[in-house]
């Protein structure tokens, strides 16, 4: 009995896929009799076979929370970093807690983390997102056939498998994020007014419109961090505090930046990408951050309110790392670390300078 | 060994049944999806899935289980699949593929069965550079690759929504299949 290795192959797919007579599958007994190489042949068959059958297929469970003295909010918020992995695109539909994935016959596949949640998805074509809470991305049924686009509002983690052929383009406010193969952050929250763009490798190019109306293309080199704001009067307002900030804290390399010409865009080099993705990992690192914009994360983070009774303590500004820590840990080290005191009703919390506090502070 | 598994394991040695449960609606696509790959039928895939599941909680006093939850888990599936193929008490029931096909089916995955792990058949490596070569795949065998595994789609259902004829259907998945294995030998 001689087979071409062709016929082998068509019979070793027709086998598995069922789509076989019985003659031909006595053949395929009897070749695999013959030694253990036809064997270790057919089973690389087999395996992918398997495997693909397996691929994108689990979802994780909630995690539990491990702290038992905290308010409800938290304990939920612990609970839905689900980790859901979506392949196919028909008629499946499931909810997991606070992430919903929707995946419609002609509607988009829509994924969403809810106020106090998190999630990650595995895209159809192994890109990886990893999703902020309060956020949400969207792709079309065409996903990966021809192209890659995602739509994004809020902050999302990408990690991009390489493919030339198929650029992967994430959609926030008025840019389009283009990258090949690539890991990069965006955070494009709408009353955030701005959308910044983190580069941990590979390359992107980012693409929009200018105060003019003009086309613009920036591309972007690992360890930077793009910043578009919609509209120019938060961008001078920005850069004026900035200035004022650096002019305070000379060398603080962090905020160091570059301004471009006719564009409301900050671009600084050098950054810790950390700084930038952590929100995502355990460690969620934190430098030189406003309180302003802090209390603002923090506030998607774990579905509550907070608010100032006092102006000057929005600009304060906080550093550290927040590890699994609950919100009330994390406002008592600001307590700790910042002028200031709070109050903490139902998911509001009202934070208020402290004179005392303050006079020790300002001697320091 | 990862957290769901590990988690499985101590639901059923603390006989948590609702956790059990909830994990259980985790790996269920999975394993009834894997079951059919080797028995070719929807309705039995889920049967013997539902029966390892329930075999697993109602022994778990009886079980150690040395490797990880997961590959436990399929390997039972695999060997109750391969249980199912052999007997020729049910089939008759079925009569969706005759029961000489069955044991043809049976008796070629047994004597090419070298132990299928599914560490082998499943890590986040060998997930991603699967669904990396899937992307790399010429369009239409893409498409019909996709349409067949994941979507679940008969060759005919392919053949008509694909507007093409049935034989184009098959000598793609056999183009596609020949072209992952080639990709993923080093890594499977």
């Amino acid at each position: 009995m001689l087979l071409k290795m062709n016929d082998i192959d068509d019979l070793i797919v027709r086998f598995l896929t069922g789509d076989i007579a019985r003659d031909e599958s006595h053949t395929l007994k009897d070749w695999l009799k013959i030694s253990p190489a036809n064997r270790e042949y057919f089973n690389s068959f087999r395996d992918v076979w398997l495997a693909s059958s397996l691929l994108g297929r689990f979802s994780q469970p909630a995690k539990k929370s491990r702290s038992r003295n905290l308010f409800r909010e938290w304990a939920k918020i612990a609970a839905v970093f689900v980790f859901a992995l979506v392949l196919g695109a028909l008629g499946y539909r499931t909810f997991l807690n606070n992430t919903s994935i929707t995946l419609g016959k002609l509607d988009p596949v829509t994924i969403e983390s809810k106020r106090g949640a998190m999630s990650s998805v595995t895209l159809p074509d192994g890109s990886k997102a990893w999703l902020n809470a309060e956020s949400k991305i969207s792709y079309g049924n065409g996903y990966n056939l021809s192209f890659r686009e995602i739509e994004l509002t809020g902050e999302a983690y990408f990690d991009v498998v390489t493919n030339p052929s198929k650029p992967f383009v994430v959609r926030a406010g008025n840019l389009a994020i283009k990258a090949m193969g690539t890991s990069f952050n965006v955070k494009a929250y709408p009353e955030d007014g701005s959308v910044t763009t983190t580069l941990v490798d590979g390359h992107v190019i980012i693409e929009g419109k200018d105060s003019k109306n003009k086309d613009f293309e920036i591309e972007l080199q690992p360890n930077q961090t793009i910043t578009y704001f919609n509209d120019q009067q938060d961008y001078i307002a920005h850069i004026e505090e900035t200035t004022e900030l650096n002019s305070q804290t000379p060398g603080s390399e962090s905020l160091r930046m570059t301004r471009l010409e006719d564009l409301s865009i900050i671009k600084q080099d050098q950054v810790k990408t950390e700084l930038f993705t952590s929100w995502k990992d355990k460690n969620w690192v934190i430098e030189q951050q406003s309180l302003e914009n802090l209390t603002r994360d923090m506030e998607r983070r774990y579905d509550v309110i907070i608010e100032f009774n006092s102006e000057s303590i929005r600009k304060y500004r906080f550093s550290g790392t927040i590890q699994n820590e609950t919100l009330e840990q994390i406002l008592y080290i600001l307590h700790n670390t910042l002028p200031l005191k709070y109050t903490m009703e139902k998911g509001r919390i009202v934070i208020d300078e402290d004179r005392t506090l303050m006079k020790e502070f300002n001697r320091e | 060994m990862n957290p769901p598994d590990e988690e499985m394991l101590v639901c059923l040695r603390s006989g948590d049944e609702r956790g059990y449960g909830r994990l259980v609606v985790t790996l269920q696509e999975a394993a009834c999806l894997y079951a059919k790959s080797i028995v070719l039928h929807t309705v039995t895939a889920h049967e013997i899935v539902n029966d390892v599941f329930l075999k697993l909680w109602t022994n778990r006093e009886q079980i150690t289980i040395k490797s990880s939850f997961r590959s436990y888990l399929f390997r039972m599936i695999h060997n109750q699949c391969c249980d199912y193929l052999r007997s020729n008490k049910r089939s008759a029931e079925l009569n969706f593929i005759s029961i000489e096909d069955m044991k043809l089916r049976q008796e070629v995955f047994e004597i090419a069965d070298t132990d299928t792990s599914f560490e082998k058949l499943y890590s986040e490596q060998a997930e991603t550079n699967l669904a990396r070569e899937i992307g790399k795949l010429p369009d239409q065998c893409r498409e019909i690759f996709i349409l067949s595994r994941f979507e679940q789609l008969s060759y005919p259902e392919i053949a008509t929504r694909l507007n093409l004829s049935l034989s184009t259907v098959k000598t793609q998945m056999v183009r596609a299949m020949v072209k992952l294995r080639d990709a993923m030998k080093d890594f499977i």
